[in-house]
């Protein structure tokens, strides 16, 4: 065979990519849900009244106070996030190790709704940057996953460079078997390439440090040993503060200041009383800030400026974050992570379907089936677990957020054990049918049970419970068509 | 080249245990041409990271943020290039540039 | 109505940029000077939709710009193949897996 570039250049594509690609392809799936990770949350908690409006209280923002000082009386760093068009709640978070969570109050009247205990969709953000493994290895890992997809991205483009414009929107459904697949994996790549290129160069340039710490590898013995000073761990306080003083005044001079009407961050510190400006105004996700002394409430200083350095910074995370995106482009960003999820997972099922024929009895080739169908089929059925979960567990069970975290990753591994066997078994065909039978089942039934549990009333505020629900039922579908054609025999 | 255009692809006869053979040896120097790549690209990317302490910002965060994003756009490029330039070696030599560079930066003085 | 507007010409440029590919001069024979039309509304179609993105969002247009883009992309191939299959131009379907 000719050592030709586009040999070389293929060979790394397929390899890096399909081994990337397995976990990619959650990172995407579960980046793209992160886009509503608020609005998942609300879906996860029907107890709480959207329809409020964003108008804050004196009553309301002592109740939040008083509860602040009650959550660092526990030892917590809680904080407060005001209420916003999107989030019309005042919420009192405290960080537990993976996710934010804590109370939601009226904004007006203060009363703490009696909402069920649940990570949300905070959950599907912290998989998307840490697959829920911590910075060490979960954050490595996803930024080492970011490195092999710009090489991916790289590679790809080599091969594919000649044909990249008159195939600009070559699709080919009807045709043979893996030239669909072939075309699906491209059009999604190079229609959505500025996207997937750009999410993935700013996801891994915000955590590199992670992967790469700026500290020699090698120390020398010599250096003296780097003195650390005792700090709290993370979302945790060493000691509590007092009462804040009445936070209207404050919040309304910080927003006069910051000019941010509405969502913004409060944080405390035993001494002082930070607010942020709302990461909802402006591409920039500026950490501008007001702070006010916690005894007296009078104001200590306000950081408003941001040198270019801190600036670029800042419109790398606030891009890949999209906490800036009105409506219209937060669905576009829906869309476009969709798009990426596919191009991993169709770029999975071309890596098997090229080598079936040549490599399908292999045992390698049968774990390699496995784990597609696992990242294919029962991430999404996982996902869906988490949803079904929110809906069957009673609402009052304690440690109840944990348990549908729990629940979601026996999910995921249940599909994973029953794609193992069925695969090493030559069975792999059925494993797939069954498979995208649970998933099919999983997502149409799922507005059924949000229609059953009658958990929230359909009249105003409704859209979001809509959505998840219609978008469950579009999975559903998808995999319902996916499996009727599976069941076609073969041409 | 249009993907529908696809020119006929004559492969040359050979044994099959030849080719086979050919085969495994291509894909372990590929791994060999992958496995230094990487380690090499791995170092200048680390080199970069201890580089970057040496801006002036007061903020420790920043200078290993800015380090994070000239390393995503780098470190690509140079496994892309030392996996392609097999010809002459131009990409190892390139990576072994970038090594150097990032070596002298952190020596001389600002 | 205005990303509405954008996708529309977002689409007709990927429709023309098909049209102008020599495999899809069978399934949608072209007329004198078709062409020329073709090319024009490739070039012009993108300048306007960004210019209307611009002009609804100034800080945000660029991103709607190429959001729609690629929306339009995939809407326009997957009715390009639905057509042409209905043509008869493609070959009949196999099970996916």
């Amino acid at each position: 065979m000719r050592e030709t570039l586009r040999v070389h250049m293929g060979w790394l594509h397929s390899w890096v990519g399909f081994l990337a690609g397995l976990l990619l392809a959650c990172v995407f799936a579960s980046g793209t849900l992160a886009v509503f990770d608020t609005e998942i949350t609300q879906w996860m908690q029907p107890e709480v009244s959207l329809t409020q409006e964003t108008s804050l209280t004196p009553t309301a923002l002592q109740a939040a106070a008083q509860t602040i000082q009650a959550e660092e009386g526990k030892g917590l760093s809680a904080f407060l996030t005001l209420p916003s068009h999107r989030d019309p709640v005042l919420r009192v978070l405290h960080y537990d190790g993976y996710e934010f969570v804590g109370t939601a109050l009226n904004s007006e009247t203060g009363a703490v709704f009696p909402a069920r205990e649940t990570a949300g969709g905070q959950f599907f953000y912290n998989f998307h940057f840490s697959l829920r493994g911590g910075n060490q290895p979960g954050v490595q890992i996803v930024t080492f996953l970011g490195l092999c997809l710009m090489v991916a991205i790289g590679s790809g483009l080599v091969i594919h460079i000649k044909a990249l414009w008159p195939d600009l929107i070559l699709f080919r459904p009807f045709g043979a078997r893996p030239r669909a697949w072939v075309d699906a994996h491209l059009i999604a790549g190079v229609l959505f390439l500025p996207f997937i290129a750009f999410m993935g160069y700013t996801g891994t340039a915000i955590h590199a440090r992670v992967l790469l710490p700026a500290e020699p590898f090698f120390r020398s013995h010599t250096a003296a040993p780097h003195k650390k000073e005792k700090t709290a761990p993370k979302g945790r306080v060493l000691q509590a503060g007092p009462l804040p003083p009445p936070l209207a005044p404050l919040i309304a001079q910080a927003r006069d200041i910051l000019r941010s009407p509405d969502g913004n961050l409060v944080l405390f510190t035993p001494d002082e009383v930070h607010i942020f400006k709302s990461d909802a105004f402006g591409p920039f996700l500026t950490r501008d800030h007001v702070d006010f002394s916690r005894k007296d409430g009078h104001l200590l200083r306000s950081v408003t400026q941001s040198p270019p350095a801190v600036a670029t910074m800042q419109l790398v995370r606030g891009l890949h974050y999209a906490r800036y995106a009105p409506l219209p482009l937060r669905w576009l960003y829906f869309l476009s992570g969709l798009a990426a999820t596919a191009l991993a997972a169709s770029g999975l099922v071309v890596f098997l379907m090229k080598r079936r024929r040549s490599s399908g009895e292999q045992f390698f080739f049968r774990v390699a089936e496995a784990l597609t169908m696992t990242t294919v089929v029962g991430f999404p059925t996982a996902t869906l677990g988490v949803f079904w979960a929110n809906r069957c567990l009673p609402t009052a069970l304690s440690g109840r957020a944990m348990m549908e975290i729990d629940l979601f990753f026996i999910v995921w591994g249940l599909c994973a054990a029953h794609a193992l066997l069925l695969s090493l078994t030559r069975l792999a065909a059925s494993g797939w049918r069954q498979q995208l039978g649970v998933l099919a089942g999983a997502g149409c039934g799922l507005p059924v049970l949000d229609l059953a549990s009658r958990s929230h009333a359909w009249g105003q505020g409704a859209s979001v419970f809509m959505a998840a629900d219609a978008l469950a039922f579009l999975t559903g579908l998808i995999a319902l068509c996916a499996l009727l054609k599976l069941r076609e025999p073969a041409a | 080249m249009s993907r529908t255009k696809t020119p006929g692809i004559t492969l040359p006869s050979a044994q099959p245990v030849t080719r086979k053979n050919q085969k495994r040896q291509a894909v372990f120097r590929r791994l060999g041409l992958l496995a230094v790549v990487c380690a090499l690209s791995f170092l200048t990317a680390h080199l970069i990271m201890l580089d970057t302490q040496r801006l002036p910002f007061e903020d420790m965060r920043l200078k290993t943020d800015l380090g994070g994003m000239v390393i995503a756009a780098l470190f690509p490029l140079l496994v892309l290039a030392g996996f392609a330039g097999r010809r002459h070696w131009w990409g190892l030599i390139l990576g072994l540039v970038a090594c150097g560079s990032a070596v002298l930066a952190g020596l001389l003085p600002l | 109505m205005t990303f509405l507007l954008v996708l529309a010409l977002w689409s007709a440029a990927f429709w023309c940029h098909e049209c102008l590919q020599p495999r899809t001069r069978t399934a949608f024979p072209r007329q004198t000077g078709a062409v020329s039309v073709n090319q024009i509304v490739r070039a012009l179609t993108p300048c306007l939709a960004l210019t209307l993105c611009l002009f609804e969002d100034p800080a945000l247009g660029i991103f709607y710009w190429l959001g729609l883009g690629s929306t339009a992309g995939l809407g326009t191939s997957v009715l390009m193949a639905v057509l042409k299959q209905k043509r008869g131009l493609a070959r009949m379907s196999k099970t996916p897996l």
